[in-house]
Parts: C-alpha cells; structure tokens; sequence
C-alpha cells in the first residue's frame, strides 16, 4: 500500500514536467510603453531581452496597435520569438501627450487585475512620442529596461524626480483623499534623462509637472528626505551680489495640522529641518552669523515650498496627501465636499520651516 | 487528545479561507472601523463556545449526535443529526471549492480542477481517516509550521500609513454593529466543540481551550486586517476580493518574485486545517448514523464522490460566493441560536429530570 502512495506521488510530481517552459525560449516583456497613435489608437510597446548568441542586439522591442493593452499582448504574440510574458514587467511607460487623454487608471487595469502580473512595476511617463526611447541606441549602457529603471532609481534616490510603483498608482488612484504622481523620463541628446514630476488629477489624467528643480521640494513635502536631499539656494542680502549656498537636509520633523475656519481647510505645516552646508560661494562667518544664515535658508526653503505647493494646487492635485490629514482630522468636514481636489485647491497652506546647521564642513 | 491539540484545532478550524476576503468586506461596511467589530464578534463567539462547552459539560462523554438522541428522542434526534452533518458537509464543500478556486486563481491556472482535488483529498484521506487523535497532532503540526506567515504579513506594515485609520469611529457605532454580522461568521469553526470536546483529555480546561482558541483567531483577524488597513487606503479596500494576497504581492526580494505564491502554497496546510476537520464531522456523523463504527469506508466513499463532482463541474466564482453565503447562513444558527437554545432546552429538561428523581 505505502510503496503504490508512493509511486502514484511520483507520478503527480512528473505531471508538471510535461508543461515546462525554458527561459530562453520566453519573450519577457520588462518594459511595457503606451503612446497614443494615429486616429486615437493605443500603441503597445514591449521591450523584452533577447538570450541567444547568435542574434546581434540584445532586445527586442515589438510593437502593435490594440484596442487595450492587453489586446496588444495578444498580438505581439504573432510578431514575438516566444511566449510573451509580462508578468516580469519592471517598467510601465506612458507617453506624455496619451497620459493627457485617458484615464490612466483604467488603461492600466489589466495589471493590477491579472494576478500573474507584478504589481512592483515602476509607472513612468515620458515626454514625448515613445518610439523616441523605444528605438534609441544606447552604446554605453546595458539593456535598455534595465538603464530605463536605473535612470529612474537613481533621480529618486538624488531627489531628482521620484518613484511610483503600480501598486502605488492603484492606491492613490482610487483614494479620494490623493492623487496620483509619476516621475517624468525624457531623451536628452541621446541620453535618458529623469525630468521631474508628472501630476494627475482627480480624473487620472495627466495635468501638469513639476520640474526637476522643484523634486526635492516634493520629496521634502512628502517626508522623503532620506538618505539626504540637497538643494541649492540663492542667497542675496548677504553681499550685494547674488550668491549661492548648498545645503543638504539630513534630518526633518513634520507636523501637518489640519483645520477648517470659514468654510476653508487650513493647513499649518511645521517642519525643523537639519541640514549640512555643502557650499558657499561667498565668506560667511559661521560662529557669528549661525542663526542668521538659518532664518535665510528657512525663509528661502519657505518660499520654494510654498510655490510648490501653489502649483500643486492650480492643478488641483494633492499628490502630498494633504487630503490624509483633512480626513484623520477633520472628518465630518472633509465628508462634506464634494470633491478634495476642488477643496484642497482653495485651502490655505502655511509653511513655517524651520532650519537648523548640523554642520558646516572643515572650513571655518 | 490533549488541550493544545484541542486549542490547534479549534482554532485551525476557525482561521481559513474567511481570512482572505475578510478585511475587503469590513472595509466596504465600516471602512476603517472594522476591526472593531472583529473584537465584538470575538466577544460573541467566546460566550457561544462557552454555551457549547456548558452543554456538552452535562454527559462529557456525548458527542452532538448522542446527545439529540438523548434530549429529543429518536425522530427529532436523528433529524438534528442529519441537519447538523448536512451543515458540516455544506462547510466542508465551500472550503474545498473555494480553496481549490484560490489556487487556481493565483497559482496553478492552467491546472485541471479534478487534478487540483485529487491531490487535496489524497493527504486529507489519509488523515481524515486516522480518527481525532491524528486530526489534533495534525493541527498543532501546521500551527507550528505557519508560525512565521503572520511575521510576514507584518512586513508591508513599515511601508503603511497610519493615518488611514483616523479617525476611529468615523460614523458613529451603527455600521460597526452591522459588520459585527460578518465578524461573527468568519469566527464559525468553534461549533465543531460539538464533536471533539468528548475527545478531549482533560475537560476542566474545556472553556479555557475555547477563550484561547478563540483568541488565537481573533489576534490572526486583528492582524491581518490592521494590515490591510494602514496598507491600502480606506478605497480601496473594497475594490480588492482577496486583500491579504495582494498585500503579500508587494513583497519582493531580488531572488524571488510573486511571493504570495510561495505563501498561498504554505497557506494550502492552514486551509486543510479548516476542511479536514468538517470532512471529518460530516463523515463521522453518517457513520454513526448508520450505525457503522469504523468511518474509513464513509470517508473513502466521500472522498469519491468530491473526486467525481470535481470532474462534472468546475464551481465559477458566483458559485463559490454563493455557497458561502449558504454556510454563512446555516452557521448563524448552527454556531450561534442553536447551542443558545439547546443550552437552555437541556437545562430545562435536566431540571425536571432532577426534580422527578428527588
């Protein structure tokens, strides 16, 4: 009896041989692109790897024209050297001009509706028609997906724009306290370059960016200051002439205190933040001026915040999640509205940062 | 059977496949505030199980179907009987088929249900078929072997937001009241006492073996949807049918990827706890209805008849949903007004019994 259970479990065990896949013989699809094509069609684009000796480049990019994206899938099987896979996808790009169109969210629902699919996928949009990066040569840099999700990394780990995962997405997506945002790629001269900050609104669509120089000021925003951000701050009054001072935030308490006064959200946003001196391009004496240099640097980090925050408002997106602390706080208010972005665009915002020198380096 | 062993499957019984969907339908009726109601129904289910162990107190050695032949006679007995296996046959059917469903969903998709049920039933005949003592070993095993899982839901916990959870008591007491409903029913599983408390060794512990099995339960519930909770914001919750498996998608280490996988695997040990001990009760309920001592030629006929069903009909998910609001209705009585109303019929009747002999 035991020998027979045995031998009919090594028979289970053998069944799953018959189905195996190898590798090299799959079309992993890492990066998925989107771009709206002639008459309103989707264009899917996939870059997969390609694992053979003998053929010249390294991937292959196919592209279809579908009605979704998963219908593109479907027919990229024909053009494809293998099963198409995408459930390793690590990048999913979308093109600036189709991000403006469609509702992001309901594109993108196949990848969050098939469980087979990665769900840890990084969401950027590019500036600019996709074919642009699809077909760009990139002699120095390893496979494209790969140089795609480094770009991307690394301007997140530098401040330089940011990172949103389509987990991320969904979350902000259908909560109606947040909007969603994406860090923007664009081609430089033939270079990938990250490029800021893509805002959507209520609806999921494209409405505006913030720029490479405004990022850190979003990561700072968002609480995201480690490892650190640095930022470069234009100081006159010091000396006559304009002057330049590099800081880099180590360290920062925040406190977000929401209320509702007149039919407004107030939002008194406190933060003590402590910071390194890099650079200077100008003397200043440290022992002395200390706290002098430290209102300066507030009342200029102050004023960079606050246009930040400004334009996230004209656009009516809370990628900050400001909308979290109205709903913690002030529910029944925050219950009320309508819509937050609508509200959120009329609340008054009061930045008081306040800064603290860490540190000024081993010069005097 | 010892009172950890007891404990294990009480409680085995209890966490399931429930689990998995538990957090979206709290959150679709009291948003964040549902994890209040997962401490009322823990409540409740502590004072039903005590009711049932109360009972079952008066003759220790009686399993359910003694005991209504007992108080009822043989006509109403019998049909208590019956009613109570068709209730365990219905728990076991759902669990089998929603496991079987889940698995297919998010791991084996292209694997044929027949194939799936077969090596289900293959492990759960052989020990279904070694009686109470082996079904306790078996759940205390698997409680030890998915020690670590609850550490691991806890990961995506760093990366939440606490603020998700603010403020508490977003509108008021009344929809909590209302998910008490479904809390209350993810706590079925208790009601097996019924049948295993006469296994149990030592019964003085009886009620302290159901508080803490209970709170085992009820501290997995806590657990797992807090997490859900603080991880995905209060709308979408709703829009997910197995939160705490997405939840586990976002674990990724660079050698592996699709975690929840590996996790839903393990997971298929914690879902047998939940289905072998109904297939158990149901089989040994017709056993002794009709008289047989020895289960296995029952068992091995059910077995059978679940292998064949899974070859006719593969359950689409509107039937799953489906038979599980059927358990969960039959399991509001049968876990919940029936012990309260037998605690009451037997005390009773034991009064006037007494009051003859005197």
């Amino acid at each position: 009896m035991k020998k027979c259970i045995y031998a009919i479990l090594c028979f289970f065990i053998a069944s799953g041989c018959g189905m195996k896949t190898q590798l090299d013989e799959l079309t992993l699809a890492l990066t998925v692109g989107l771009d709206e094509g002639k008459d309103g069609k989707l264009l899917v684009y996939s870059i997969s790897p390609v694992f053979n000796k003998e053929s010249k480049n390294i991937y292959e990019v196919i592209r279809t024209v579908g009605m979704t994206p998963r219908d593109g899938r479907s027919k990229a099987n024909a053009f494809a050297s293998g099963k198409i896979v995408g459930g390793k996808a690590q990048n999913i790009i979308v093109s600036k001009t189709f991000a403006k169109k469609h509702d992001m969210f309901s594109y993108l629902d196949v990848f969050f509706r098939d469980p087979k699919n990665s769900t840890t996928a990084n969401f950027i949009v590019f500036d600019g028609p996709l074919k642009e990066l699809m077909y760009i040569r990139l002699d120095d840099k390893p496979r494209l997906s790969v140089a795609i999700r480094d770009v991307i990394l690394n301007g997140h780990i530098n401040k330089q724009t940011t990172k949103i995962n389509m987990l991320l997405f969904h979350r902000l997506s259908l909560d109606r306290a947040q909007t969603p945002f994406a860090p923007i790629l664009k081609v430089h001269k033939g270079d990938l370059v990250a490029a800021g900050i893509a805002l959507f609104n209520r609806q999921r669509k494209y409405v505006g960016s913030l720029s490479q120089k405004e990022s850190p000021y979003f990561a700072i925003l968002q609480k995201n200051i480690k490892p650190a951000t640095s930022l470069t701050l234009a100081i006159k009054g010091l000396t006559k002439q304009k002057e330049y001072v590099s800081i880099s935030v180590e360290h920062g308490e925040f406190s977000y205190k929401p209320s509702f006064r007149n039919g407004v959200f107030h939002f008194d946003v406190h933060m003590k933040l402590g910071v390194i001196v890099t650079e200077s391009t100008t003397y200043i004496d440290m022992k002395k001026e200390k706290k002098k240099v430290e209102k300066w640097l507030a009342k200029e980090i102050q004023k960079q915040l606050e246009s930040v925050v400004k334009k996230l408002q004209t656009y009516e997106a809370d990628p900050i999640g400001f909308g979290l602390y109205a709903r913690a706080y002030e529910y029944r208010q925050f219950q009320k509205q309508k819509s937050w972005s609508k509200a959120f665009a009329k609340a008054e915002i009061n930045i008081r940062p306040t800064v603290e020198i860490i540190s000024y380096g081993v010069l005097q | 059977m010892t009172t950890m062993q007891y404990i294990f499957l009480i409680s085995g019984t209890q966490v399931g496949i429930g689990i998995l969907s538990l957090p979206a339908q709290l959150a679709d009726i009291a948003n964040t505030d549902g994890w209040i109601a997962i401490v009322i129904g823990w409540v409740i289910s502590m004072i039903a199980s005590t009711i049932i162990i109360k009972t079952m107190a008066k003759h220790p050695q009686d399993t359910i179907f003694n005991l209504s032949r007992r108080y009822f006679g043989r006509i109403f007995g019998t049909l208590i009987h019956l009613a109570f296996v068709a209730y365990t046959s219905l728990a076991a059917i759902t669990v089998v088929f929603t496991s079987i469903h889940i698995t297919q969903v998010w791991i084996l998709p292209n694997t044929p249900n027949y194939l799936i049920m077969m090596l289900f039933m293959l492990p759960g005949f052989l020990i279904t078929r070694n009686g109470v003592r082996v079904l306790g070993r078996y759940a205390e095993v698997v409680f030890y072997l998915t020690l670590w899982m609850p550490v691991l839901i806890a990961v995506p916990l760093q990366k939440g937001t606490i603020l998700y959870m603010l403020p508490i008591l977003k509108e008021g007491w009344a929809p909590i009241f209302q998910a008490v409903k479904t809390t209350v029913l993810s706590f079925l599983g208790f009601e097996l006492a019924f049948v295993f408390y006469p296994f149990l060794k030592e019964k003085k512990h009886g009620i302290k073996a159901m508080v803490i099995a209970n709170s085992i339960s009820a501290f997995t519930f806590l657990l797992i949807t807090i997490t859900c909770f603080i991880f995905f914001s209060p709308d979408e919750t709703p829009s997910l049918i197995w939160p705490t498996l997405s939840l586990l998608k976002t674990i990724e280490f660079s050698f592996i990827e699709r975690f929840e996988v590996i996790f839903l695997s393990f997971y298929l040990f914690v879902m047998s706890t939940t289905g072998i001990p109904y297939i158990f009760t149901t089989v040994f309920g017709i056993s002794q209805l009709i008289g047989k001592k020895d289960h296995t030629i029952v068992l091995l006929f059910t077995v059978c008849i679940f292998i064949f069903t899974s070859f006719l009909y593969t359950p689409p998910f509107s039937h799953i949903q489906t038979m599980g609001s059927w358990w969960e209705r039959y399991g509001l009585w049968g876990a919940y007004f029936f012990p309260i109303g037998l605690f009451i019929y037997t005390s009773i009747a034991r009064w006037f019994q007494g009051g003859k002999n005197k």
